[in-house]
């Protein structure tokens, strides 16, 4: 894959804007969940729906792999958020940034005739939000900044040269 | 695009180390995580205080209630048992008697799953200091659990050592006559229950009735009467009273929070 693509500033600027915007909403999503001491993804896990649900249940009724959940959950999220915003391990964190997204819409995708307990915050008819963010994800991993706007432009710059 | 050509490429960069260039658009988003952390203590903070100024506004504290339990070391009291079906015996178990045979299972099912604590639950419950010393039902079966319920003093599975059975009484107002009876518990069919309590507190027993207190109004007038006239102590099964969100809403109530 092409990384050190050609764009224009606008091009640079808004693609950046967008990392960042998606990595502050993993970095707080995660925050959230790191300073609440009830929180746990049992709830979430055992909302779920679809094809896989009974993978999620699995998850939820397992104590040592929902803890393990929780902490990934948790860590990753803060981590995937820090490294899209500082541009830090880009490529890295923004794979793991479409792998979380997609657990989250298996776990809970807008299919019809499915209904969940927890309400979700709008209206989807099979593309929701959580889809959305994680094609955007997609895009910044084939349109990568972190080697021209972020720390990844020192990590790897000898390696390029 | 026209403008491609104006971004830089890092390796299209002369390989002479790091420049000026390069650090600025290297820790160009590093802002970014400050103004993150600044939100973040700013949100904190203001839900911090929109917490505690609610609570202050409620006046409610943010304490437990707090329990009084004295459980009286010197004199034991001895009760009496009307009625030892279901409900009858789930109080029995409250106080601290429980069929062997029911401790049977509750150790079998620990040893299969190690999460069944109930035993080891009821191991922990407190010791109320009493005595069983009557059990009046008209049902045999019933009458034989309660009294093997209310001999198992040391909560012990089968085939241990056991107290003495309590006294079996077939018709109510035997129990509440016996002299070695302080206190009755109630756990009969609804009917019975305003009518028991009139006899006992009569009879100058104490009483612990299970609701319903009666079926109908003027029945209730004349139960309270009887519990004040003959000045026992009385109450009713309303255990959920006890718990600890009716203790917050009472003092919601209280402080005129509502």
């Amino acid at each position: 894959m092409k990384n050190n693509l050609q764009y224009s500033k606008w091009q640079l600027i808004w693609l950046v804007v967008l990392r960042v915007a998606i990595g502050w909403h993993f970095l707080y999503e995660g925050m959230v969940k790191l300073v609440n001491p009830n929180w746990s993804s049992v709830g979430y896990l055992l909302d779920s729906s679809g094809f896989f649900k009974e993978m999620y249940y699995s998850m939820a009724s397992n104590p040592e792999l929902l803890r393990l959940a929780d902490f990934l959950n948790i860590w990753g999220l803060i981590a995937i958020g820090l490294g899209l915003i500082l541009g830090l391990f880009t490529r890295i964190a923004s794979w793991s940034g479409i792998v979380l997204l997609g657990f989250y819409y298996l776990s809970h995708p807008s299919f019809i005739g499915v209904s969940y307990s927890m309400p979700m915050e709008g209206s989807y008819l099979i593309v929701n939000k959580v889809m959305i963010e994680m094609v955007a994800v997609i895009v910044l991993l084939l349109f990568p900044t972190g080697r021209q706007i972020g720390l990844d432009r020192f990590i790897f710059k000898q390696k390029n040269n | 695009m026209a403008e491609t050509n104006k971004t830089d490429i890092p390796n299209s960069n002369d390989n002479s180390g790091i420049s000026r260039r390069d650090i600025i658009k290297g820790l160009a988003t590093v802002p970014v995580v400050g103004a993150f952390f600044y939100g973040w203590y700013k949100k904190r903070k203001l839900e911090n205080l929109l917490r505690d100024s609610i609570r202050e506004e409620i006046t409610l504290d943010n304490d437990n209630p707090v329990f009084h339990r004295k459980v009286s070391t010197k004199k034991q009291i001895r009760l009496g048992i009307i009625g030892t079906g279901g409900r009858g015996r789930a109080l029995l178990k409250a106080c601290g008697f429980l069929r062997p045979e029911i401790i049977d299972a509750y150790v079998e099912a620990a040893k299969e799953n190690e999460t069944d604590k109930r035993y080891a639950e009821f191991l922990e419950q407190e010791d109320l200091n009493i005595v069983i010393n009557g059990v009046c039902d008209v049902f045999d079966v019933h009458a034989e659990f309660g009294m093997k319920a209310c001999a198992n003093t040391d909560r012990l599975p089968s085939d241990q050592q056991m107290s003495p059975f309590p006294k079996r009484y077939k018709n109510y107002k035997e129990l509440i006559a016996a002299d070695d009876i302080d206190a009755v518990i109630i756990a009969t069919p609804d009917h019975w229950h305003g009518t028991m309590t009139i006899a006992a507190a009569r009879a100058g027993k104490h009483v612990y009735c299970e609701k319903p207190m009666t079926w109908a109004v003027d029945e209730t007038y004349e139960v309270v009467k009887a519990v004040k006239e003959n000045n026992v102590v009385f109450q009713l099964g309303h255990q959920n009273r006890q718990t600890e969100s009716y203790f917050k809403a009472k003092e919601a109530i209280e402080k005129n929070v509502l």
